[in-house]
């Protein structure tokens, strides 16, 4: 086997991993604390593409630093959709929610063509062209600071939920809504606040992958699939847990493209991700 | 006492959910036209326990046997068809369907059409009371009348069996009595043996040829109700140990 | 979805035992005369379209005609069975291909073809669900894994040569085409066939509810514990009703890419295809046999109005969709039907305060 292809594509699995780790940590928070699976989440991340590629156009700011921009308007997005919509439609089963946030998406898309029409766009940072290596391997710094990134935001978002209040009520929430609400706890707030957090999330995966991958209205799509891999994988609802199977979804398309040859380097994810869903002990039908 | 006697038997059953042992080493036998009441403090395993003779819950070790036949490995279903029908410590029924539907879909199980298993649910209906809510839905009846209803679907099985968990739990005193009522008639007009936990020691004595009590998930002493309900250990799991003492 | 469960006596209704067997008769009279009429301007319309449309409102009618079809298909396990499915284009894809390939690639008619893929679907359908079902996969879960069965499918057959890769295969017109061949010089002959594609999946939907088998259904849909305590093998019915409503999305496949005569992993596979599936049943109401197919014809005529009268960038359709889905998960989760159905208790009401009075 070509030792320089294993390094290059494991270490690049590695370093896209951190980015569907980043979206999967969104995705798992909401299901732990709102039980609700986010079927806009990939819409999200699309959305804070588009964030940051305008406002890099306009700007011509470091886009990693305006993907912190793009979480602060998923923070509000998020707050907003689950005070309207979501909590509008919570325990009436799980099909209120799944319709709801499919229709958010396919919102979502449609206002992406309608704004920014369906061409690719790209965000080149100034050091788009550096590269560093590892052993034989080559990268690109671009990849590198995403990663750092990714990294950074995951932290962040665990001392919030650790070390604020606001964390704390989220945490209470999750682990028992009842006595939470006895408590004295706004649990329609505590959705709220979970959401935003859930999708600035998101809009953070999404402006930091506006440098990795080709801008469109359905970039989210497959970027969405990966965080629900990682998110299932990771156990639903531990923030650590998603962070970590983000990497190791990377790491899996990375093998995956070692031994299959072009796009079906997915079907080891997607296998993963049936395998994960079906044979997890407990279950996932209930939470 | 011949095997043929027993209709259904529980050989040494332990059920363990993780470390904790729910059911430990159970034996337990219906009799042939008895009543068996089955009590025990919150956490005894009388709801376990049931789960693992309808079908609900493998046990962990043991077996369980129906006329002779051992079923342990039969999911719900095949039980259900066999003769083993239950209802459930919080009332299920179909809450969107019809009171009639609700029965009708168990009475299919015996192989009935659907005219017939029409027919044969209105009957039942009738007899547990409920003649006049055919065509309500299930959601809209009150708890006295969806457990009447679950009743019902259970008899719709023809089961050899019927396993009752807290069937009278939140009702008012004069459900109560109707439900206690509609037992003794069901005994009459019917062959079906009887399996019932129960909170009321009142109906139990009332109702029960056998008490069986289970306390930590084991069998702690059987017999008729007025020598069960005299033994000192059975006082003293329901009521603490001062109680017994004094 | 409703669930009314005050575990209080119920006071409103008058005493038990008085009530007598059909309550109320006379709305369900209504109901059925609201059905017939319903039924009959459904009939008028698709008579009128063939009668007096033009060839665009022809094609538009028969694509509408197809997926509300296939959208009724996807209500028997979505809707009559409770498993929300966001896979079916994964079988909608595989009767296409399996048309297309052996059409194309082999002369094989496309009837054979049409048998071909309804098996295949119906096989992979079933193996699938068995899965779910298996490992107790529902809800949300159940979507999500449905979805990642049609993505891998979509991946595989983009990197397959015999099947065209991501350039898919195109059907070949007959100079001289018969109807061993499933194409037709008169778009009348594409349009009567979706016709009686979608008079046969009502026909199976409303077989489906009735028989014992939809009892059966309804109660696993219920509540799956209760239903195997009332003698339903939960499992049986769950991969059955998938099944069949695999092999009728397949059938859907094949009559549209004879009609297209063109089909690529996007078309046949993506996720938007199963969306635009389960939507259109959502909208329509998905527990009633014309459900479907209403919402589908109420799907594309406002695209088509909106496309007039706003503006024809195909995100329009997108939006128009996304709205729908989330008024249906937000007030109408019966869809078209239900709203009908409640306007029909309305009409009931007033009219026995009339009466009454």
């Amino acid at each position: 086997m070509d030792w320089q292809l294993v390094t290059q594509s494991l270490g690049g699995g590695i370093l896209t991993g951190s980015v569907y780790g980043v979206a999967a940590v969104g995705l798992a928070l909401v299901f732990g604390v709102v039980g609700v699976v986010n079927f806009a989440h990939g819409a999200m991340i699309m959305l804070g593409m588009y964030v940051v590629w305008y406002l890099h156009q306009w700007t011509s700011l470091d886009p990693f630093l305006l993907s912190l921009v793009a979480a602060v308007v998923g923070l509000g997005l998020g707050w907003f959709i689950q005070y309207v919509l979501v909590n509008k439609v919570m325990g009436t089963g799980q099909e209120g929610p799944l319709l709801v946030t499919v229709g958010i998406s396919l919102i979502f898309v449609a206002v992406a063509e309608f704004v920014f029409s369906s061409n690719p766009r790209s965000v080149k940072p100034s050091y788009g062209d550096a590269t560093f290596s590892v052993g034989p391997a080559q990268f690109s710094v671009t990849r590198l600071i995403a990663m750092l990134a990714a990294v950074a935001f995951t932290l962040a978002l665990h001392n919030v939920l650790r070390k604020t209040d606001l964390g704390r009520s989220i945490r209470a929430v999750s682990q028992n809504r009842t006595a939470a609400q006895l408590m004295g706890l706004n649990v329609a707030t505590v959705y709220a606040a979970a959401m935003a957090l859930g999708a600035a999330s998101a809009f953070f995966a999404g402006g930091v992958s506006a440098s990795l991958l080709p801008v469109t209205p359905n970039a989210g799509l497959s970027l969405m699939l990966m965080s629900f891999v990682a998110a299932v994988l990771g156990g639903l609802g531990s923030i650590r847990g998603a962070f970590a199977a983000g990497i190791i979804v990377g790491l899996a398309e990375g093998a995956g493209a070692l031994l299959l040859e072009g796009t079906l380097k997915t079907l080891v994810v997607f296998a993963l991700f049936v395998l994960v869903l079906l044979l997890r002990p407990e279950g996932v039908f209930k939470r | 006492m011949t095997e043929a006697d027993v209709v259904l038997r529980a050989v040494g059953v332990h059920v363990a959910f993780g470390g904790l042992r729910a059911v430990d080493n159970v034996d337990l036998e219906v009799r042939r036209g008895e009543l068996l009441a089955i009590v025990g403090p919150n956490g005894a395993g009388k709801t376990t326990l049931f789960n693992v003779l309808a079908g609900a819950l493998r046990p962990t070790k043991g077996s369980v046997l129906l006329d002779g036949e051992d079923i342990t490995r039969q999911p719900s279903h095949r039980r259900a068809k066999a003769g083993i029908s239950r209802t459930f410590q919080h009332v299920r029924p179909f809450l969107d369907e019809t009171v009639l539907r609700n029965v009708a879909v168990a009475a299919l199980a015996n192989g009935h059409r659907r005219a017939a298993a029409d027919t044969r649910a209105a009957e039942l209906l009738e007899r547990v009371g409920l003649g006049g809510r055919l065509g309500k839905r299930a959601g809209e009846l009150g708890l006295g009348e969806r457990k009447r209803l679950e009743l019902a679907r259970a008899l719709a099985l023809e089961p050899k069996v019927l396993l009752l968990d807290e069937v009278m739990a939140g009702l008012n005193p004069v459900e109560v009595q109707r439900i206690g009522e509609l037992l003794q008639e069901i005994r009459r007009v019917t062959s079906v043996n009887i399996v019932l936990i129960e909170h009321l020691l009142k109906v139990v004595h009332t109702l029960a040829d056998r008490v069986v009590v289970l306390d930590a998930g084991a069998v702690l002493v059987e017999g008729t109700p007025a020598a069960v309900f005299r033994d000192e250990r059975v006082i003293e799991a329901y009521l603490g140990r001062k109680y017994a003492a004094s | 979805m409703t669930s009314s469960s005050t575990g209080k006596p119920d006071t409103s209704t008058g005493k038990p035992g008085t009530v007598p067997v059909q309550a109320r008769p006379g709305r369900s009279g209504l109901n059925r005369t609201v059905k017939l009429v319903a039924g009959a301007l459904l009939a008028l319309v698709i008579v009128w379209i063939a009668a007096a449309g033009s060839n665009h409102l022809l094609g538009l009618a028969t694509v509408a005609l197809m997926f509300g079809a296939i959208s009724g298909a996807w209500a028997m396990a979505g809707g009559l069975g409770g498993l929300f499915s966001l896979g079916h284009a994964a079988f909608f894809g595989i009767g296409a291909y399996t048309t297309a390939f052996l059409f194309a690639g082999h002369g094989v008619s496309p009837w054979l073809g049409m048998v071909a893929g309804v098996v295949l679907a119906a096989v992979f359908g079933a193996c699938t669900t068995w899965l779910s079902v298996r490992f107790r996969v529902r809800g949300s879960y159940f979507a999500l894994v449905t979805l990642a069965w049609a993505e891998m499918l979509r991946v595989i057959v983009s990197n397959v040569t015999p099947l065209g890769r991501s350039n898919g295969i195109l059907v070949p017109y007959k100079a001289e085409p018969t109807f061993a061949d499933l194409q037709f010089s008169d778009p009348r002959a594409y349009y009567a066939l979706a016709v009686l594609y979608a008079v046969v999946v009502t026909v199976i939907f409303m077989v489906v509810k009735r028989t014992r088998f939809g009892w059966r259904l309804s109660a696993v849909r219920g509540d799956e514990d209760a239903a195997a305590a009332s003698g339903v093998d939960v499992r049986r019915v769950l991969v059955a009703v998938m099944a069949l409503s695999a092999a009728v999305t397949a059938a859907g496949g094949t009559l549209y890419v004879q009609y297209m005569q063109f089909i690529d992993p996007e078309l046949a596979f993506s996720p938007t295809v199963s969306i635009d599936i389960a939507i259109r049943a959502v909208i329509g109401g998905p527990m009633v046999a014309l459900g479907p197919l209403a919402g589908s014809g109420a799907m594309t005529t406002m695209t088509e109005w909106l496309k007039m009268s706003v503006s024809d960038s195909p995100a329009m359709n997108v939006l128009l969709f996304g709205v729908a889905v989330i008024l249906a998960g937000r007030y109408f989760r019966n869809g078209l039907a239900g709203i009908g159905a409640s306007a029909l208790q309305w009409i009931g009401r007033r009219k026995e305060r009339h009466d009454g009075s």
